[in-house]
C-alpha cells in the first residue's frame, strides 16, 4: 500500500454535531444496581477479571495453608480429611475457576478493543457466561467452608470417586460443578471464535491479525475440542454415582483408565490451553516495549498453531504408569518431545525481538514480568522433556517434581504474563496506571518467593517425596527443603498482597482516561486508539500489522471519526462484520444492549446444577425451567426486526443489516456449536470402543438373545427421516413477510413429534430387548447413547418451538429466516448423530461378534 | 438487504491448508495409536503391527509433501490470491506448519524401530 493510499480516510471532513453525543448515549453502560444488566464488553470484562483474580486469591491462601502444614514433619494444623480437600480445592480452583476464565476474560476485555470493534458479536451470551461463573464459582468454592468440598484431587480419579469409595455429595460439587462451568467456558469460547474471526476492522485479513487474536483463536478451538471431553466424563461418573451405569467399575465390564483417558484428552490440552494466549500477550509487549515488530511473525503463528495441535496429542504421557504397551506409550513420549520445537520457536523470536529492539529494551515491570515468565518458563519446559521420556516419568511419576514441573510451566506460563497484562494495559482501563516503584518490588518478590518455594520441590522428588501426602516423618530427610518451600510460597504472597494494595489504591476503571494515558508504552495496536464507551469513535481502515506504527495520524482521524462508522446509522449498538480471510466489510451486526433475562437464565441454570448435586431434583427442575424460559425471553429480541435496509458505513460503502446464511455471525456460533456436538460425540464413540477393547465379553456374541432388535433401529430412523424432512419443507415454504402459514405451523409440528418420538421409540426398544443400562459397561453404554440423542433432541425441539412461536407471531418469513437456519442446522446434525448411534449401537455388536 | 454475500477466497478452503500438516499429523497420530492398540489387544504378530505403522507413516508424509514442495498450487485451490502480501504470509504459514508436523509424523512413525511393540514395561 503507497502512503498515499495509508493517509487516505474513507469519511473525510467534519463530522455533523451530535454525533458523538449520540454515540455515548448508545453505548452507555447502565449505572447503580442495574450494572447487573450491563453487557459492554469492558464492564463484564473487568467483572469477570476480578472475579477471577478473586478465586487467585482465595485458592492462594488454600495454598498457603498447604505449605503451612508442611512447613515442619508430622504437622498437625489440618486434619488428612481437610488436607485433601484443601489441594482438591486448590487445583481445581487454579484451573477451572481461575487460570481458563481468568484468559477468557481478557479475550472478552481485549479482542474488541484490539479490533476496533464496538463489542463482541454476542454480547449477552459473553454476559451470560460471566454471570454462570461467578455464581456457580463461588458457590462451589463455598463447599471448604462446610466440609462439602471434594478431596479426589483436582482429576478426580476413578475409582477413588465412585460412590463406594467417595460418598457423599463432595464428588458430586466438583462433578456437576465443573460440568456447569465448563459449559460457560464454551460461551465464552463460541464468542471468542465468532468474534475473532468476524469483528476485524475493515482491511485486517488474517495475515493482519494480532498475535494475540490468533492465540484467542487457537485457545478457544482448544476449549471446543478438548472441554467436551471432560463434559463427558463428568457426565458418566455423575451417572454412574447416582444409578449405578458402571461405566468405571472393572467388575461390570467398565475400566477405570476410561475417566483418566477422557480427562487427560481434556487436561493437557488445557494447559497449553492456559499458556498460548499468555505467551499472544508476551509477543504484544515484548514488540511493544523493543518498539518494533516481531521478529518472525509468521513463525510465531506457526508455533501457535502447532502448540495447539500437538497438545491434543500428549494426554497419555499423564498415564505413562498405567499399564499401556510400550509402543503407544513411545508415540506419545515422541509428541510431547515434538511440542517442545513450537514452544521453543517463541521463545527464540522473543529473544531475538528483545535483541533487535529499535532502542534499549525498556526495562518496566511489563517487561520484567515478561524476562521472569521467560526464566520460570524455559525451565519448566526444560523439565517437561524430562517428564516426556517414560524412564524418567516412570521414576518421578507422583512426586513433588511433577508439582514442581508444573508449577514452572503454570505459574510461570499464565501467572507471571497474567501480571505483566495487569501492569501493561492499565492504562486502557483505568483512570491511573499501577506503581511502576510498587510494581518492581511486586516482581521481586513474586520472581524470588516462586523460585525459592518451588525450585526446591525438584530435589524433594528426587528424594521420594510423594504429591498430595499430609505430613512426613523427620527422619525421611524433607524438613528443610519443605521448610524454604514454605518460605518461598509466604514471599510470593507476599508479592501477590502488594499487588493487590496497590491496585485497590490505583485502579479506577475509566474507558476515557486522561491523555497522556492514551497510549503510555507507545505501542502500534488497535487498543491503545483513543477510546471511550462506544470503543473507538470510528473503525479504522487497517493497512498493516502496527496500524498506529505504520499509519502516521490514525489516532487523529479515528478520533474525528473520519472512519468507518462515525455514527449509529441503525440508531441503535451495532458494529462492521468483515470477511474472514481479506477482511472486506459485510454487513452490519445489530447487537443488543443490557437486559435481565441473561442474568436470569444464568442464576436459575446455576442453581439447577447446583440443587441437583444435593439431589432436590423438584426444585431443580423448576429452576431448569424457568431457565428455559429465561433464554426464550433473550433470544426472542436477538432477530430484530429486518427494517433498516443497507447503510452507509463511509467510503462510498454500503452494507446490508440483515443477513443469513455462512456469511451471518449466528451461522457461525451455530457451527462451532456443532463442532462442540461432535466432540463430545466423538468421545463418546471412543469410549464405546475402548471399552469394547477392555471387555468384550460383555459385548452380545453373534446369535444372542442379547443383540438388540433391528426392527426398533428401523423405526428411530423413519421418524428422523420425517423429522428432518418436516423441517426442510417447512424452511421452504417460509411466506413472504407479514404472512403467516399454517402449513409451515403443521409441518414444524409434526418435525418435533418425530425427533421426540425417535428417541422414545429407540430407548423403548433397548428396554424391550431387555436391556438394563445398570447390567455391564455394554448395556450402559447403549443407554448412553441415548441420553446423548435425547441432551441434542431436547435443543432441536425448544428451538423448533421457539421457531413454531415465532412464525405465528410474524416474526419468521422467508427473509427473517434466522430463526429457520439455526434450528435446520442443528436438526440435521442431530439427525446425523441419531442414525449414526444406531449404527454403532446395533451394527457394531453383529461386526465384532 | 441482501440475503447473503458472496466471499472471495474460500473461508473453509483457506482454513484446511493452513491447518493441513496438523490435521494429517493428528489423524496419523489417532491412526496408528488405535490401530497399535487393537492389534496388540488381539495379540496380532508384531511385523502387522509394524507395516501399519509404515503405511500410516507413508501416508501421511504422502499427503503433507504437497504443501512444502508446491504451496502456491495447493493455494490455488482456495482461491487465495497470487501477488498478494497476505496471500503469501498464508501460503507461508502453511507450508512452515507442514514442515513442523512432517517432522513430527517421522518422529512418532520412527519410535517402531526402538521399542517393541507390545510389551509392557512394567
Amino acid at each position: 500500500m503507497s502512503d498515499t493510499d495509508r493517509s487516505a480516510v474513507p469519511n473525510p471532513g467534519p463530522r455533523p454535531d451530535g454525533e458523538e453525543e449520540a454515540l455515548l448515549k448508545i453505548w452507555a453502560p447502565p449505572t447503580g444496581w442495574r450494572i447487573i444488566s450491563a453487557v459492554n464488553n469492558t464492564t463484564i470484562g473487568i467483572a469477570y477479571l476480578g472475579i477471577a483474580f478473586l478465586f487467585f486469591l482465595m485458592a492462594g491462601v488454600l495454598a498457603l495453608i498447604m505449605r503451612t502444614q508442611l512447613a515442619v514433619p508430622d504437622n498437625d494444623l489440618v486434619s488428612q480429611s481437610f488436607y485433601n480437600q484443601l489441594f482438591t480445592m486448590h487445583g481445581t480452583t487454579m484451573m477451572f475457576l481461575f487460570a481458563v476464565p481468568a484468559v477468557e476474560a481478557l479475550g472478552v476485555l481485549l479482542l474488541p478493543q484490539m479490533l476496533s470493534a464496538r463489542d463482541l458479536p454476542f454480547p449477552r451470551l459473553s454476559a451470560f457466561a460471566i454471570w454462570a461463573y461467578i455464581i456457580g464459582g463461588l458457590v462451589f468454592f463455598s463447599t471448604i467452608f462446610y466440609d462439602l468440598a471434594p478431596s479426589g484431587g483436582w482429576f478426580m480419579y476413578t475409582p477413588l470417586t465412585l460412590k463406594e469409595f467417595s460418598p457423599g455429595d463432595n464428588a458430586d460439587f466438583w462433578l456437576l460443578g465443573i460440568g456447569f462451568i465448563e459449559i460457560s467456558a464454551i460461551a465464552g469460547a463460541v464468542e471468542i471464535v465468532v468474534g475473532t474471526l468476524k469483528t476485524k476492522p475493515p482491511g485486517m485479513s488474517l495475515a493482519k491479525l494480532p498475535i494475540f487474536a490468533w492465540a484467542m483463536l487457537i485457545f478457544a478451538a482448544m476449549i471446543i475440542f478438548a472441554f467436551p471431553a471432560v463434559i463427558l466424563g463428568t457426565m458418566l461418573l455423575e451417572i454412574e454415582r447416582s444409578f449405578g451405569w458402571p461405566f468405571f467399575t472393572a467388575a461390570k465390564g467398565g475400566d477405570p483408565l476410561l475417566w483418566q483417558h477422557l480427562f487427560w484428552f481434556f487436561g493437557h490440552p488445557e494447559v497449553y490451553i492456559i499458556f498460548l494466549p499468555a505467551a499472544g500477550l508476551v509477543s504484544m509487549i515484548v514488540s511493544a516495549m523493543a518498539q518494533r515488530p516481531l521478529i518472525g511473525h509468521d513463525l510465531i503463528v506457526v508455533a501457535l498453531i502447532g502448540t495447539g495441535f500437538f497438545s491434543f496429542g500428549l494426554w497419555v504421557h499423564h498415564m505413562f504408569t498405567t499399564g499401556i504397551p510400550s509402543l503407544s506409550l513411545a508415540f506419545f513420549s515422541a509428541a510431547s518431545m515434538a511440542v517442545a520445537v513450537p514452544s521453543g520457536i517463541q521463545v527464540f523470536s522473543w529473544i531475538a525481538t528483545i535483541a533487535a529492539s529499535e532502542k534499549r529494551f525498556r526495562i518496566t515491570t511489563p517487561s520484567l514480568f515478561v524476562l521472569g515468565f521467560l526464566f520460570i518458563f524455559v525451565v519448566g519446559g526444560l523439565t517437561g522433556i524430562m517428564v516426556a521420556l517414560v524412564p524418567i516419568d516412570f521414576q518421578v511419576h507422583d512426586t513433588y517434581f511433577v508439582v514442581a514441573h508444573l508449577h514452572y510451566v503454570l505459574i510461570g506460563g499464565m501467572v507471571f504474563p497474567l501480571f505483566a497484562t495487569f501492569y501493561y494495559w492499565t492504562p486502557m482501563l483505568s483512570r491511573n496506571m499501577l506503581s511502576e516503584r510498587v510494581g518492581r518490588w511486586v516482581f521481586g518478590l513474586m520472581f524470588v518467593g516462586f523460585n525459592v518455594a518451588f525450585f526446591p520441590m525438584h530435589i524433594t522428588g528426587l528424594a521420594g517425596m510423594p504429591r498430595r501426602i499430609w505430613t512426613y516423618p523427620a527422619e525421611l530427610g524433607w524438613d528443610a527443603l519443605n521448610m524454604v518451600s514454605t518460605i518461598g510460597a509466604y514471599m510470593f504472597a507476599a508479592g501477590v498482597l502488594l499487588f493487590t494494595i496497590d491496585l485497590v489504591r490505583r485502579f479506577r476503571p475509566s474507558m476515557s482516561g486522561p491523555d497522556e494515558l492514551e497510549n503510555p508504552w507507545d505501542a502500534g495496536t488497535l487498543e491503545w486508539l483513543p477510546s471511550d464507551v462506544y470503543s473507538t469513535r470510528s473503525i479504522p481502515l487497517v493497512s498493516s500489522r502496527d496500524p498506529l506504527w505504520d499509519q502516521p495520524g490514525l489516532a487523529d482521524t479515528v478520533r474525528s471519526g473520519q472512519h468507518f462508522l462515525p455514527d449509529a446509522p441503525t440508531g441503535g449498538r451495532e458494529t462492521i462484520v468483515t470477511s474472514v480471510i481479506e477482511g472486506k466489510p459485510e454487513y452490519l451486526i445489530r447487537l443488543p444492549g443490557p437486559g435481565y433475562a441473561h442474568v436470569v437464565a444464568a442464576v436459575f441454570m446455576a442453581a439447577f446444577f447446583l440443587l441437583l448435586t444435593i439431589k432436590a431434583v423438584t426444585i431443580a427442575i423448576a429452576c431448569g425451567i424457568i431457565s428455559i424460559i429465561a433464554c426464550f425471553v433473550w433470544t426472542w429480541e436477538l432477530d430484530q426486526q429486518p427494517d433498516k435496509g443497507n447503510v452507509d458505513i463511509g467510503g462510498g460503502i454500503k452494507v446490508p443489516t440483515y443477513v443469513t446464511g455462512p456469511v451471518s455471525h449466528a451461522w457461525w456460533a451455530v457451527m462451532v456449536l456443532i463442532l462442540v456436538a461432535v466432540s463430545l460425540y466423538l468421545s463418546f464413540i471412543f469410549s464405546y470402543l475402548y471399552l469394547w477393547i477392555v471387555s468384550p465379553e460383555v459385548w452380545p456374541a453373534a446369535g444372542s438373545a442379547d443383540m438388540l432388535d433391528v426392527s426398533f433401529s428401523m423405526a428411530t430412523t423413519a421418524l428422523v427421516v420425517a423429522g428432518i424432512t418436516s423441517l426442510i419443507i417447512a424452511g421452504r415454504r417460509l411466506p413472504d413477510p407479514g404472512q403467516i402459514s399454517a402449513l409451515v405451523l403443521v409441518l414444524l409440528a409434526i418435525s418435533a413429534v418425530c425427533f421426540s418420538a425417535a428417541v422414545a421409540v429407540n430407548v423403548w426398544g433397548h428396554w424391550q430387548t431387555g436391556l438394563r443400562p445398570t447390567d455391564n459397561a455394554h448395556s450402559a453404554l447403549v443407554y448412553m447413547a441415548s441420553v446423548l440423542d435425547a441432551q441434542a433432541t431436547v435443543v432441536v425441539v425448544l428451538l423448533l418451538g421457539h421457531a413454531f412461536a415465532r412464525h405465528a407471531t410474524g416474526k419468521l418469513d422467508n427473509f427473517r429466516s434466522v430463526a429457520m437456519q439455526n434450528v435446520t442446522l442443528l436438526a440435521i446434525y442431530a439427525s446425523g448423530q441419531i442414525l449414526f448411534g444406531l449404527l454403532l449401537v446395533y451394527g457394531f455388536p453383529r461386526v465384532a461378534s | 438487504m441482501v440475503r447473503s454475500v458472496r466471499q472471495n477466497s474460500s473461508t473453509l478452503g483457506t482454513m484446511i491448508f493452513i491447518l493441513w500438516g496438523v490435521i494429517v499429523w493428528f489423524l496419523h497420530l489417532s491412526a496408528i495409536y488405535l490401530a497399535h492398540t487393537l492389534l496388540c489387544a488381539l495379540e496380532t504378530r508384531p511385523t502387522l503391527i509394524m507395516t501399519v505403522i509404515v503405511w500410516a507413516t507413508v501416508v501421511a508424509l504422502a499427503a503433507i509433501a504437497p504443501i512444502i514442495i508446491a504451496p502456491q498450487r495447493v493455494a490455488n485451490l482456495t482461491r487465495l490470491p497470487r501477488s498478494n502480501a497476505d496471500g503469501h504470509h498464508v501460503v507461508s504459514i502453511a507450508r512452515f506448519v507442514a514442515v513442523l508436523s512432517l517432522v513430527a509424523v517421522l518422529w512418532s512413525g520412527a519410535t517402531m524401530v526402538f521399542v517393541d511393540s507390545c510389551e509392557l514395561l512394567r
